[in-house]
């Protein structure tokens, strides 16, 4: 018997919503990180893995994941050493939706976002402006 | 590690024999204190064999009880399903898609995967 909140990796955490500390979509959950304690031999969540290229490879297209993961994160988010690594300490709580401590623009699953924009939306007569509000 | 290799796995016996392939992975929030506002999430158990449907619908581990008669059929299909102690693992050989129970851990019988 556990006496720790229980949760089901594919079903509770898997393509959840994350939010920033500012209340903005941010992506979603694509992967996690699991690391084994070479003390012990117990395995911990380590981070979230969110991103361009880590849903890829979670579907098994592994090389053009890692392509499009080193590709816009590096060009996008170069404040993000982790290349869409979340780690556990900036992370709020779980739920529905996963509530981080972090602004959005620091995190590389923001980055497809940026790429589109800078790249796809910005070439597009009248896609520099901002929209009418 | 991720979690998307350790899915890809299928769980052997010590022996080599094949007990099923991973479906889902529970989590224990029970471990130590870092520096968030949570405890370590720990890999508690590993969900084998079955189907993914029930699962990933919630029937089995979820909490979801109805309509009744899809919540029959949904277990129905998830009898195969058992949980094997993270503990149990004594090898996590992702790059090989295997993991490999020890030996004190015999051979898993079926049984309720949400015990």
């Amino acid at each position: 018997m556990t006496s720790g909140r229980v949760l089901h990796a594919a079903l509770h955490l898997l393509d959840h919503q994350l939010r920033d500390r500012d209340g903005r979509l941010c992506g979603k959950v694509d992967d996690l990180e699991l690391t084994r304690s070479a003390d012990t031999g117990t395995v911990y969540v380590t981070a979230i893995l969110s991103g361009p290229g880590r849903l890829l490879y979670r579907l098994g297209r592994r090389r053009l994941g890692g392509w499009l993961q080193q590709t816009a994160v590096a060009a996008e988010v170069p404040s993000d050493p982790g290349e869409g690594r979340i780690p556990m300490d900036q992370i709020a709580s779980f739920g529905p939706i996963v509530q981080l401590t972090v602004p959005a623009d620091q995190l590389a699953s923001d980055a497809g976002e940026h790429w589109a924009r800078d790249h796809v939306i910005a070439h597009i007569p009248g896609g520099r402006h901002h929209a009418a509000e | 590690m991720r979690l998307s290799d350790v899915m890809e796995c299928e769980v052997h016996t010590h022996d080599g024999v094949s007990v099923g392939a991973v479906r889902d992975v529970r989590l224990v929030m029970d471990g130590p204190m870092g520096a968030g506002t949570h405890a370590a999430m720990r890999v508690d158990a590993l969900i084998v064999g079955g189907r993914a449907l029930g699962g990933r619908l919630g029937y089995l581990r979820g909490g979801v009880r109805g309509p009744w008669l899809v919540a029959v059929v949904m277990r129905r299909i998830e009898r195969r399903a058992l949980a094997i102690s993270a503990a149990d693992v004594d090898d996590w050989d992702v790059d090989r898609n295997v993991l490999r129970l020890s030996a004190a851990a015999g051979t898993p019988t079926r049984g309720d995967p949400d015990s």
